[in-house]
């Protein structure tokens, strides 16, 4: 075991004991036992910051390196289709900059969540589930088994669940966390599809066996396309893409700090992680010659998080409630991720996947800070909060512009950017209309970001106070609430800034982009692809460090990509600015439209964007709404079949029974009555001779004399 | 017709089997308990007869006379038991009619 391997089981095992010293005795302990959790997530935060900082920024970083342990054996051990099932940690770049977000992350939120949670029921239950979720996502991150993965997911989901539904006393808080717990099931079927396919194709379920046998031909193209968009259904349904997006919004129910640890930045984005650790899967064999242009599976992904991210972009403008504009943000963003590693670029996924970590739950502690005040959800109600809020507002602001891309200065800006000129060189070099589609939704879902995102902030914290009562009662919130705040907006800027020194997103792409190699992919396999592995290991060398050989795929690819780069900096600006400006004009307090009415087409279009593109509905009508009529349908089958079927063999029985009864009433007692009868009646007559009388039995014992005397004088 | 002028055994015997057959009809016959103790004595002196007569004509000794006188102590014995049998049935049923004593049926 290496060091990081050691550091990162540390990190793993932090939160679960704290889960267990907080389920059984956090009610026992002082203050419910918050620190226990919040404590074990802070120590577990200060490894990952070492890990992040010594070894991946400033060691330049890691060797990947794993230790497992076999765990069991499936089939009889030795045989042929035995197979291990190994549990193992594995440590590299990715898996680093994912603790720091994980650890970082939920640690603000459980500081956060000691100040927003104070005085609730359940206060230290909510610590134990928080802690059970961070142990979950932790996992989920390091174990390098899909297997381990699969099960992390679904630990990830029931937290979620757990969560989600915290205030279970009320109705929408228990209906929206089974919502969000059976549509996350439809995606994990096909997640749990393509595992069997995996199992039954490459019979292991390791990550590098499976890369393995990708790269060695094991798998026909079909069945690995198969395989590949069923395994993408877990991250549809995990990372709330369309069409399984549905319950994201209403996962809002839960408590806001939970809305920003699990539904914002970390839960949700392990279907984007899924994606890039797996993207050889979905890349195919043409990945290790640097084409993934051609992949179905990542064609999928590409359009599916695309859509996804102006679909979703477009409901959140005409949403009221500050929580449910940022969910749909969240969705919004989560597509961008997923549209970026479609089209070929993990880094810029993972990139944005760690810049939207940070602000979006900068955002949603905001709003919940927002919410802890005016005690709503309702922008209607709020506004002019600025002068009352003034540190809630300043982070939030931040947010905002990170989330809306405000050029050179905030994080969220290089990380969109990258993830638009990966899509635009992607549609340059591919060509045809559906490759273009995905630049095209991820240039207008950002322009509309950042219209709906200044939205909320001149809602709420410019302009006038819409509801006087609600603003007189606002005060900013306490110190254990607005230091995450801070903390959060701090790493936004600093990160941009960061960016902005290394000359975009460079410094992260170098250390993600690497994390194939240990499976052989390297810009030198590319040059010479007969021997990939022995050059790997002698010249590990970054794809786009150096320029591969023209004519090869990934040298094309690049001169794409480089001049993909200024058209889409020019472009981010101006659709970020644009989006700004439209909202300034509707919803600032002199902006010139402040009083523009929607009307004709827009109003039937806002009408339908209300109602979330009647996707909900059409959900409760046609999947719930026949899944009920079944229901009725089971009902009637119960009744008529299964009950008629027990109720005819019921009534054959009490049929039997009773020939059984009549054959036994009248055969059997009959006899042992007629026995009786007979020997009743046969009395009966005999009784007649004794009279009682002794002259009778006299004359009786005469006449026997008599005729004994007769018989004897004349027979002897 | 030696019969006629000489009285011998079968005289006796005769006398004795009508004596017994008279006797056992009253037994049988009669309703009055009374009745039914006579007809007994009847009974009893016709086996007394044929002791006394074998005794006379066939053993030429004095046994049978003994047997007879035993016979007549013990009807005597007999008599007062019986007579004390129909006091209690007449105490039980108020009438010494021995139709109406039949409790040996139940």
């Amino acid at each position: 075991m290496t060091q990081p391997v050691i550091l990162a089981a540390i990190i793993l095992c932090l939160p679960i004991s704290a889960f267990i010293v907080q389920i059984f005795f956090g009610r026992f302990l002082p203050r419910q036992g918050d620190f226990v959790p919040t404590g074990a997530m802070g120590v577990a935060f200060l490894l990952a910051l070492k890990l992040f900082f010594v070894d991946l920024l400033i060691g330049g970083g890691l060797e990947a390196s794993s230790w497992e342990v076999e765990w069991m054996t499936m089939g009889t051990p030795g045989a042929e289709g035995s197979w291990f099932v190994t549990f193992g940690i594995a440590v590299d770049n990715l898996t680093v900059i994912m603790l720091l977000v994980v650890t970082g992350v939920s640690f603000l939120v459980h500081v956060y969540s000691t100040g927003y949670m104070q005085g609730e029921d359940r206060y230290n239950r909510f610590f134990a589930f928080l802690a059970l979720f961070s142990f979950s996502m932790l996992g989920l991150i390091l174990c390098n088994n899909l297997l381990f993965m699969f099960i992390f997911w679904e630990l990830v989901g029931v937290c979620s669940y757990f969560l989600i539904g915290f205030y279970f006393q009320k109705d929408s808080a228990a209906n929206a966390s089974k919502k969000a717990f059976i549509t996350n099931r439809v995606g994990d079927l096909g997640f749990f599809i393509a595992l069997m396919i995996i199992l039954k194709v490459v019979g292991s379920l390791a990550i590098a066996d499976v890369f393995e046998s990708v790269q060695a031909g094991v798998w026909t193209s079909g069945l690995l396309t198969a395989a590949g968009i069923c395994l993408f259904f877990g991250p549809i349904g995990k990372s709330a893409q369309f069409p399984l997006h549905v319950w994201l919004p209403d996962a809002m129910e839960g408590p806001t700090p939970v809305s920003a640890l699990i539904h914002a930045a970390t839960m949700v984005a392990a279907g984007v992680y899924l994606v890039a650790r797996m993207f050889p899967f979905f890349a195919g064999p043409g990945f290790w010659e640097g084409d993934f242009f051609h992949s179905v599976p990542l064609m999928v992904v590409a359009l599916v998080g695309g859509f996804t991210a102006l679909f979703a972009a477009t409901i959140a403008v005409a949403q009221d409630d500050i929580k449910k504009v940022l969910a749909y943000s969240t969705i919004s963003q989560l597509g961008f991720m997923v549209l970026a590693i479609g089209c070929g670029a993990w880094t810029a996924g993972l990139f944005h996947l760690f810049t939207h970590a940070f602000f979006k739950a900068l955002l949603f502690l905001g709003s919940g800070s927002v919410i802890h005040a005016v005690h709503t959800n309702d922008m209607k109600e709020m506004g002019g909060l600025r002068k009352k809020m003034p540190i809630t507002f300043v982070t939030f602001l931040i947010g905002t512009l990170a989330i809306s891309g405000f050029p050179f200065l905030f994080s969220g800006f290089y990380s969109k950017e990258a993830v638009l000129t990966q899509a635009l060189a992607f549609a340059n070099y591919k060509g045809g209309f559906l490759a273009y589609l995905p630049f095209v939704f991820a240039a207008l879902a950002a322009g509309i970001t950042a219209f709906y995102m200044f939205r909320i902030v001149f809602m709420t914290f410019l302009g006038k106070p819409r509801n006087e009562e609600k603003h007189s009662h606002a005060h900013e919130s306490p110190l254990t609430m607005s230091a995450p705040l801070m903390l959060l907006a701090v790493v936004s800027v600093v990160s941009g800034g960061f960016s902005f020194l290394m000359g975009s997103h460079k410094w992260f792409e170098d250390r993600t982009e690497t994390i194939f190699e240990p499976y052989g992919y390297t810009a030198a396999s590319l040059a010479e692809p007969e021997d990939p592995l022995r050059v790997a290991s002698l010249a590990p060398v970054s794809f786009s460090g150096e320029h591969a050989s023209s004519g090869s795929v990934a040298a094309d690819f690049e001169h794409a990509h480089h001049a993909a780069h200024t058209p889409t900096m020019i472009i981010s600006i101006l659709i970020a600015f644009s989006g700004m400006g439209l909202s300034w004009m509707f919803f600032g307090s002199n902006g010139p439209f402040r009083n523009y009415q929607v009307k004709g087409i827009l109003a039937r279009y806002q009408k339908v964007l209300v109602n979330l593109y009647y996707v909900d509905h059409f959900y409760s009508k046609v999947f719930v709404g026949s899944i009920m009529a079944l229901r009725i349908v089971c009902s009637m089958f119960d009744k008529y079949v299964v009950d008629g079927i027990v109720n005819f063999f019921g009534w054959l029985g009490k049929s039997l029974g009773r020939v059984v009864g009549v054959i036994d009433h009248q055969g059997v007692d009959g006899t042992v009555r007629g026995t009786g009868a007979i020997f009743l009646y046969w009395g009966k007559s005999l009784r007649q001779i004794q009279t009682g009388r002794l002259p009778d039995y006299l004359f009786a014992s005469v006449v026997l004399l008599a005729v004994l005397f007769v018989g004897f004088l004349f027979f002897l | 017709m030696s019969f006629l002028t000489e009285i011998g055994l079968n005289h006796f015997l005769v006398v004795s089997a009508l004596m017994f057959t008279l006797g056992m009809m009253i037994v049988v016959m009669r309703r009055n308990a009374v009745a039914v103790l006579m007809g007994i004595e009847l009974l009893l002196n016709s086996a007394a007869l044929n002791f006394v007569a074998f005794s006379r004509y066939v053993s030429h000794d004095l046994n049978g006379h003994l047997a007879a006188i035993f016979i007549i102590v013990v009807a005597a014995a007999e008599a007062t038991i019986i007579l004390a049998i129909i006091l209690n049935i007449f105490s039980h049923n108020h009438s010494v009619n021995v139709d109406e004593a039949d409790l040996l049926s139940q």
